[in-house]
């Protein structure tokens, strides 16, 4: 019997828990700005954000383009190009292998939100094999650095390798422009499809910003 | 005993399941009973010279909102929605009345701006714009134009050329294109001098609806540009294509095979000698 009685104190907390929780999830009330004590009776207007609409308002963020990225430990050392978009809308990339292309609109060097992106061919017919080649053997804790068209560098280590088929490749994730600042470099990889002369998968490393070392390195 | 055993177990079992169907409604407690999305309003004073109070549904939204102004983005339920601009002394909305009040029907989930500007004539009025939030291509950007200006049909020259043409007070139009900086200037319609507004530089960004607008009065000399963007509108590229020859793919089976290769040739030859072996076994019994 106490056994039951036990049982049934667990029950009614399980069930008042969830209330409890839902009870502090409830946005406290915010306290409106108390109305000023002349005797005019008009009202208040809410705190909605105005802001000057004139052209010079309007705020493009710099953006430090990446020049060059090295995984010393993968003997990895590239120079980088920013790249758009072909004619089929993926990802522009340098023809030769032993170039990579950083995505022109995916955050640069000392962005504080969303994925720079660097990609490079595996293989070309350009110049065979690149560099790039390697990424697959990409650990974490490598660390890879980016050296910025202003001359700053930004270290980067390395926390996820991942291979997959290009179907059910997250392009939408690879090329997030929001989310926490990280580093994502893709090439291919897999199986070589000989009839559409291409890679079935796409290999990828994600690396996060560790510092912001001066420049000059 | 054992029967005590089971029905505690039964009990458990109740008990855990019991608690995960309320925390299954707790969970779901807090969206709303209909999956309404609210419209999202901006509002843009046009009208040069004047300030004003604008009142939405006769309640006082905006205090001394002055010209080139942009407010908000207020998040409404969907609805129409009564607006009315007032001077900025006015004491309720149907008090010095300036322009209105006119009715704004807000969809589910739409992106609106009204503005309060001049007629191609120079009356005050508003007209609410659909600002389009579809998904920008992939390497995009977007461009609206909006006339809200006393000033007949205009052009919009960039580096020179039209892009836009004969556009009339209170319209629009949207150009899908590669993100630059464009240097812009209106002019009459059909023509390319004088310049009326500008040249202006105007950013285009990826996956960014900037929405320019020429408002004021060309007989009063007040035309002047005001800008407003909508950001969020990116679609990543469809893919990373980033290899042509296979030649790393066989690279690496080559490699494998060198070394499965080894073990194969050693396997052939212990097969080959005992191939040998029999043969030489069978014929010694011959």
């Amino acid at each position: 019997m106490t056994g039951r009685a036990g049982l049934g104190t667990v029950l009614a907390l399980c069930l008042a828990l969830p209330a409890l929780a839902g009870c502090t999830a409830a946005p406290a009330p915010v306290a409106k700005p108390t109305a000023s004590a002349t005797p005019t009776p008009r009202p208040t207007a809410p705190d909605i954000p105005k802001a000057d609409a004139s052209l010079g308002s309007v705020s493009v963020a710099s953006v430090v383009a990446p020049v060059r990225i090295r995984l010393d430990r993968l003997g990895i050392d590239m120079t980088v190009t920013a790249e758009g978009i072909d004619a089929k809308g993926a990802m522009a990339l340098p023809a030769n292998a032993a170039d990579a292309g950083w995505y022109r609109y995916s955050p640069g060097l000392a962005a504080s939100q969303g994925a720079t992106v660097i990609a490079a061919h595996i293989d070309s017919w350009h110049d065979g094999i690149g560099p790039f080649s390697k990424l697959k053997n990409a650990a974490a804790g490598d660390t890879i650095t980016l050296l910025g068209e202003d001359g700053s560098t930004v270290a980067y280590t390395v926390t996820e390798l991942r291979q997959v088929g290009k179907i059910d490749a997250p392009m939408a994730e690879v090329f997030e422009t929001a989310g926490a600042p990280r580093l994502t470099l893709v090439t291919c990889g897999g199986v070589f499809n000989s009839k559409t002369g291409h890679y079935l998968d796409n290999v990828m490393v994600t690396a996060t910003p560790v510092t912001a070392a001066p420049a000059g390195n | 005993m054992l029967a005590n055993w089971s029905r505690q177990v039964k009990t458990r079992i109740m008990a855990g399941s019991a608690a995960g169907a309320f925390l299954l409604v707790a969970l779901a407690a807090p969206l709303p009973a209909s999956a309404a999305t609210n419209a999202q309003l901006s509002v843009l004073h046009g009208v040069p010279g004047v300030t004003v109070d604008v009142w939405v549904n006769g309640a006082l939204t905006l205090d001394n909102f002055t010209p080139g102004t942009l407010a908000g983005p207020l998040s409404l339920a969907p609805g129409t929605y009564s607006v009315a601009i007032t001077s900025s002394t006015a004491t309720s909305a149907t008090d010095a009345v300036v322009i209105g009040p006119v009715d704004l029907p807000l969809a589910d989930g739409g992106n609106y701006t009204a503005v309060a500007h001049l007629s191609a004539t120079g009356t005050p009025t508003a007209t609410l714009f659909t600002n389009d939030i579809s998904k920008t291509a992939a390497g995009q950007g977007r461009l609206t134009v909006r006339h809200v200006a006393a000033a007949p049909a205009v052009d919009v020259l960039a580096g020179g050329s039209p892009v836009v043409s004969g556009l009339t007070n209170p319209n629009e139009q949207i150009l899908n294109l590669a993100p630059a900086t464009v240097s812009a200037s209106v002019v009459a319609a059909g023509t390319t001098t004088p310049v009326l507004l500008g040249p202006a530089d105007v950013a285009i960004q990826e996956g960014v609806n900037t929405i320019v607008y020429a408002y004021g009065s060309a007989a009063d000399s007040t035309l002047a540009l005001a800008v407003q963007t909508i950001t969020g509108l990116h679609t990543p590229p469809t893919g990373v294509p980033a290899g042509e020859t296979g030649a790393a793919a066989r690279a690496e089976s080559a490699q494998t095979l060198s070394t499965i290769g080894l073990g194969a040739f050693g396997l052939l030859l212990a097969a080959a000698a005992v191939l040998v072996v029999t043969r030489r076994k069978v014929g010694s019994r011959a």
